[in-house]
């Protein structure tokens, strides 16, 4: 009995000797970086213009399409381009996920689980455009160290999914620009701890008033050969954008 | 000679249609043409092939910000056993109040049809919108049987027409905010027995999308519902809709129809799909040859009592995708089964590999109907 409520306060005691010591500094300052590399990838709102390029051995498919955000909850995809998908559309509010079918003139829901789900037949999942879970609020983040990405300073940072989060990786790795708070790389790993995907961040430009990684490259490790590319023409940040914009009604109208 | 002309023309569309997007965009072009190849047989001793080339036009003008204009037309050749077989295939028949369908080439083995199935005007404005015109109304809301969308009946048999043909109809919607939506719509007609005017009203609780609508249905009072949301990561969707005589409303027990399905998409690009779906005005025995009826309605979109249908669908790679759609009935032990393959070859050009099969007898599995469908479309 005596034991065990020595070693409650014990750990008590450590816990509070870190809170003090500044280890939650630490990673909280792991935190910043990440949120402030997060904000700065979508903005309050984005609207761009952008080619998605599916790379595999033996052939490519293009697509190009429009992707209109704000904040984490609302999302719309439109697809440009080639003429067999042009006018589907995708609308994301909350959890909920809805599909413009054109040839039907009908917006289907479709499920959670669709989320994670490959887009187009992608690398990207549905997530990994829209970032349903938050990089910022699902994971804890560890401050490693620093290290240098395609010749430029970063920082690396682990991210453990907290308990709670419906999370699908079992650890993150993130690489971020220290100068320009840019994701370089990302690699995300299984719940056994093997690698997944890994997602670099290219082309650093200035677009829409803002230094971005204008090319995106994803590349499953276990499917050599395989990589999906996404690549910006055109960005907006911050500009204002009404809640109805993500509507049913707008899915059909977009151009 | 009107066929090659029309060709000529069909090409000088697709490249002045690519200036058009060029600048800003006033108008839109876009459609297909897919060749279809269907060889039928039960035995070996009673092979038909037929051939079909159909192409499409879709037309949007934006004449203003308000304004738009929709055309779109239908062109089918068909050659091959199906018009002499099909006394209904030369008298295709446009049920609007104009007839917009014509035979252009009408021989013995040739058929050159072209109907004009999309022709409105739209006016929009913050909160209302109103569309007049041959339209297609879709109140659906499940994926394969849709009780709710009485306007325009769909036959999942039918996969080479998706877009329906349309109702001649005055639409009148009004958008409260995001969340919810009050449609109006009027089925214009000269003959009572054709009538339906409906109002749907839809919103969004607790993540659910609900709509409610009633109305007239030909000589029927018509009430429905539907609603899809989720159970955890699965998807839900319902349909109910209600039908009752009111000339004689008193003798008339009604036609009750609804849907249920539930569908899961997995990590892995397998996607699942289930479905109940339930006909109080279906039979439980010698229905079977009435599935593939040309004059489908809303009230017959199966013509057994209890339907139980299943989706799978599997992407190989982001180019191929194999489905398989089966449809189960106790009635007349009624199996359709209907495997498909594609394959995207390019920017513009799929192939379809579609085969379909219908088994079922009242005492054992014979097989009815056989038919295996080859695709070729340009998408442009």
């Amino acid at each position: 009995m005596k034991t065990k409520s020595f070693i409650k306060l014990a750990s008590m005691a450590t816990i509070t000797l870190f809170l003090i010591s500044g280890t939650a500094p630490v990673q909280d300052n792991a935190r910043d970086i990440i949120e402030k590399a997060d904000n700065k990838r979508l903005g309050k709102t984005s609207s761009a213009t952008m080619t998605l390029n599916i790379i595999r051995p033996k052939w490519t498919r293009e697509i190009d399409l429009k992707l209109w955000t704000k904040g984490n909850d609302l999302m719309m995809i439109l697809i440009t381009g080639p003429a067999r998908d042009q006018g589907t559309a995708f609308l994301k509010r909350g959890d909920e996920i809805y599909n413009w079918v054109p040839r039907i003139e009908r917006s289907i829901k479709l499920p959670p689980s669709s989320m994670m789900q490959s887009w187009m037949g992608s690398d990207f999942t549905n997530d990994d455009l829209v970032k349903q879970s938050s990089m910022v609020n699902d994971y804890d983040h560890i401050l490693i160290g620093k290290e240098e990405i395609s010749g430029r300073e970063a920082y690396k940072i682990l991210l453990k999914p907290k308990e709670e989060a419906s999370v699908v990786w079992g650890k993150v790795e993130a690489w971020v620009d220290v100068e320009e708070s840019l994701f370089l790389k990302l690699a995300y790993y299984d719940e056994e701890g093997e690698l997944v995907n890994t997602l670099l961040g290219k082309n650093i430009k200035t677009m829409g008033g803002r230094t971005v990684t204008s090319l995106l490259e994803i590349t499953p490790a276990d499917e050599p050969g395989n990589k999906t590319t996404l690549e910006y023409k055109s960005i907006a940040f911050d500009q204002p954008m009404d809640d109805n914009f993500f509507s049913l009604r707008n899915l059909k109208n977009l151009k | 000679m009107k066929f090659y002309l029309y060709t000529l023309l069909l090409i000088m569309l697709y490249n002045s249609k690519a200036m058009a997007q060029a600048k800003e965009k006033k108008w839109e072009l876009s459609g297909y043409v897919k060749g279809l190849q269907a060889t039928s047989f039960t035995d070996l001793d009673s092979i038909t092939t037929n051939s079909l080339l159909h192409n499409r036009l879709n037309f949007r003008w934006y004449p203003s910000d308000n304004w738009k204009v929709g055309i779109e037309v239908r062109n089918r050749l068909f050659v091959g056993d199906q018009i002499t077989a099909n006394p209904l295939l030369t008298g295709i028949e446009d049920d609007g109040i104009i007839d917009l369908s014509a035979n252009i080439v009408e021989k013995k083995d040739v058929l050159l049809n072209t109907t004009l199935d999309r022709f409105w005007v739209q006016w929009q404005g913050t909160t209302w919108q109103v569309t007049l015109g041959r339209q297609r109304v879709n109140w659906g809301v499940d994926r394969i049987f849709n009780p709710n969308d009485i306007f325009n009946a769909y036959s999942f048999i039918d996969f080479d027409y998706e877009e329906r043909p349309g109702s001649d109809a005055l639409r009148i919607q009004y958008f409260k905010d995001t969340d919810y939506t009050l449609d109006m719509a009027v089925k214009i007609t000269d003959d009572p027995d054709e009538l339906i005017a409906a109002a749907l009203y839809k919103f969004n609780k607790w993540n659910y999308d609900i709509q409610l609508l009633g109305g007239v249905y030909k000589r029927d009072i018509v009430a429905g519902a539907g609603w899809a949301g989720n159970i955890k990561n699965a998807g839900l969707k319902t349909e109910l809709s209600y039908f009752r005589n009111y000339q004689n409303f008193a003798g008339d027990s009604g036609t009750f129809i609804s849907s249920v399905s539930v569908d899961y998409a997995l990590p892995n690009s397998l996607y699942l799909y289930g479905a109940y779906f339930y006909n109080s005005a279906g039979a439980n025995q010698n229905a079977i040859e009435n599935l593939v009826s040309i004059n489908l309605d809303v009230k017959n979109l199966s013509p057994f009592t209890h339907n139980f249908f299943t989706q799978l669908s599997y992407e190989f790679s982001a180019i191929t995708n194999v489905g398989m759609n089966i449809l189960y009935s106790p009635a007349d032990n009624a199996v359709f089964i209907n495997p498909s393959l594609n394959i995207i070859m390019g920017e513009q050009f799929d192939l379809s590999i579609i085969s379909q099969s219908l088994f079922g007898n009242t005492n054992n599995y014979d097989l009815l109907f056989n038919t295996i469908y080859t695709r070729l479309k340009w998408n442009f």
